[in-house]
């Protein structure tokens, strides 16, 4: 019970497929992590290696064809998959939030910002109206927005791209949630605007005390705010461990291939950029052993045929991959 | 020294783009405003800026796929701005930056490397059409049977390729890149960026590259120029860039940039732009960056700077760039 008591969320075995017409396509494939109050846990991985997914998941709005067929999603004690719709409207938006990719997209035309922030906060509290007023001005300003009073009678298309995503932001924090679920909420900004934003949440990280779940597929991004990171691919968790684990003491090839696929901005030389060779699997029929094997340098026998298990390699740090297993590479000789 | 030769040369080139504001009223959006430059032969210009800066106007404009509003754009020393393209084509092709929307769905991907060489006329029997695009597909590292596919089976990596392989189907001597590698996968822009420069290297290409990712850029560059809002702000060689950026907007540019290595991003300290890029229809006056400048004086907002010589071949376009970089 103790354990439980720590941890926010716990994602065990989860299993997301789509069910298409043209099959079953597993975009999550058993994954399993764990996150404490004031974390920020990474995720990152290509397009269409469950990222996303796995934290629909979280919030029960996995899009339909999707289902959860398998694992649990235990936050603050309750089972996520097992709850009804209805119970589930009410942790959404006040416990779980979450920020989308896109803000131009996310919000809704037709209706002032005011009206869309204050829709949340009409949902879930019970602030008379002038409350809701004064703190709806107070989000605005928590995330940077000047002349709030104003700003709040605005439609969304008086506000550029970084605007709209603080704006995303203050919505999501309206009601002091528990868990913030980010799904790259930089990814269709410039990088001076990206800068203010990654600035902004890490000055709310402090200030609100909340775990937030960072999706990215971009590394330097990742970098700037995690604390944990889970390497993604083909549904899977390739690789788990804290941010400087990641970094400095990565274990699964997939990640020593992102890591070397960047080019090294302060390097004055020239050295040619290592490419993972191939493409991603195809999820309708993955392959039986490791994921990564078509494309890994390092594929021994036994990875075509089994899948990896997860080896802990330091502490808190696991990879799912053959090459720790002393056994396994004796058998390779 | 014959490599020294300028391939590409842009004088004062501009291009407007008028926006009606009323009955028989335009304002003009100033998509790329006097710039000017040139690309040697065998080198890669880099072009980086935010979304809106220009760059791509810039790259098409040169292409003459948008008719330039001013200025004179030289190929080779000849005149190009007001001439027939065709024989041009040839010579000049451009990789477009969304590999899903820049193929056309009912084509086969023969088709569409081969309607390149049906336009310029290149081959004189049909076997010797399928003789040039199988040898295209293989240069691009796709299989010979893939040219009877359709653009849909393909993933965006390998869809990139086919747009490499049609623009290299008439032997061009100049490519323009428009961000070919920003809507792919971090692990299949690697292979992408390795192709461009192998390519390079055996048939001497010159390339224009524009991207928004400034460590690709950085990567693939001989000299890279800076765009904003429609102006170059910024001309230097690639790597005295990254040491010494002399303008402030390349500055905050360079910082904002995340860094894959949690010690070094944690030690490093940023300089945060303030708001937000102006609009190209109404920008301020002189210095278009100085609503968000930190150096900004009296003068930026009388006088647009021009692009000087700050060191040998260092071009910065501010008017206090001794007290930026005292």
């Amino acid at each position: 019970m103790e354990e439980n008591k720590k941890n926010l969320v716990e994602v065990k075995d989860l299993e997301v497929s789509f069910f298409t017409y043209a099959g079953e396509v597993k975009a999550v494939r058993g994954i399993s992590y764990e996150l404490k109050p004031g974390e920020v846990m990474g995720i990152v991985g290509e397009s269409g290696s469950g990222k996303s997914v796995s934290s629909y998941g979280l919030m029960g709005i996995i899009p339909s064809p999707g289902k959860v067929i398998g694992g649990q999603i235990i936050f603050d004690g309750q089972d996520m998959t097992k709850l009804p719709e209805k119970e589930l409207l009410k942790i959404r938006g006040k416990d779980i939030s979450m920020i989308f990719q896109d803000p131009m997209t996310s919000l809704n035309p037709l209706f002032t910002i005011g009206n869309q922030i204050e829709e949340c906060l009409k949902k879930h509290t019970d602030l008379s109206k002038e409350d809701r007023q004064k703190r709806m001005v107070e989000l605005l300003t928590l995330v940077g927005i000047n002349q709030p009073e104003k700003r709040l009678k605005q439609y969304p298309h008086e506000f550029s791209g970084g605007m709209r995503q603080r704006v995303m932001i203050a919505m999501a924090l309206s009601c002091d949630p528990k868990l913030l679920i980010a799904d790259e909420p930089t990814t269709a900004l410039d990088v001076t605007i990206q800068a203010q934003i990654l600035e902004l949440m890490k000055e709310l990280k402090d200030k609100i005390h909340m775990g937030i779940v960072f999706i990215t597929h971009d590394l330097g991004v990742v970098s700037e705010i995690c604390d944990n990171i889970c390497v993604m691919y083909a549904g899977t968790i390739v690789e788990q461990g804290s941010s400087d684990q990641i970094f400095y003491e990565p274990k699964h090839p997939y990640t020593w291939g992102l890591l070397a696929s960047v080019p090294k901005i302060d390097s004055d030389g020239h050295e040619r950029l290592v490419p993972i060779e191939g493409n991603p699997v195809d999820l309708i029929n993955p392959p039986k052993g490791c994921p990564f094997a078509p494309r890994c340098r390092y594929c021994m026998k036994v990875c075509i045929d089994q899948a990896p298990p997860q080896c802990t390699v330091g502490e808190g740090h696991t990879a799912a991959c053959w090459l720790p297993v002393k056994e396994a590479r004796e058998m390779e000789g | 020294m014959a490599e020294e030769k300028n391939l590409i040369e842009i004088k004062n080139l501009k291009k407007y783009f008028p926006v009606k504001t009323g009955f028989n009223k335009y304002n003009y959006v100033k998509a790329v405003d006097d710039v000017s430059f040139f690309v040697k032969k065998g080198e890669t210009l880099g072009l980086v800026g935010e979304s809106g800066c220009g760059k791509t106007t810039l790259g098409r404009t040169i292409l003459r796929l948008h008719e330039p509003t001013e200025g004179q754009i030289l190929y080779n020393g000849e005149d190009i701005t007001h001439v027939d393209m065709l024989p041009f084509r040839r010579k000049m092709q451009i990789i477009f930056q969304d590999p899903y929307a820049s193929l056309d769905p009912r084509m086969t991907v023969g088709d569409i490397i081969g309607e390149a060489l049906d336009i310029h006329k290149m081959y004189h029997s049909k076997e010797e059409r399928r003789d040039k695009i199988n040898g295209l597909l293989d240069i691009v590292g796709l299989n010979t049977e893939h040219s009877n596919r359709f653009a849909h089976e393909f993933s965006g990596g390998q869809r990139q390729r086919i747009g490499i392989a049609r623009a290299l189907a008439v032997e061009p001597e100049f490519i323009v890149c428009d961000e070919p590698i920003s809507a792919l996968d971090v692990s299949i822009q690697a292979q992408v960026v390795n192709m461009l420069e192998d390519l390079q290297i055996e048939r001497g290409f010159t390339y224009l590259f524009i991207a928004h990712d400034l460590s690709v850029v950085k990567h693939i560059s001989n000299r890279i120029g800076v765009m904003y809002l429609g102006h170059m702000v910024e001309l230097s060689d690639s790597n005295e860039l990254y040491r010494h950026p002399l303008h402030p907007y390349t500055q905050t540019l360079l910082s904002a940039i995340p860094i894959a290595d949690p010690k070094l991003s944690r030690a490093k300290k940023r300089i945060i732009l303030e708001g937000e890029i102006p609009s190209p229809m109404n920008p301020p006056s002189g210095c278009t960056f100085r609503t968000r400048c930190p150096y900004a004086t009296d003068i930026c907002a009388e006088k647009a700077p021009e692009l000087k010589e700050w060191s040998p071949g260092h071009y910065g376009a501010c008017h206090n760039l001794d007290k930026v970089n005292g």
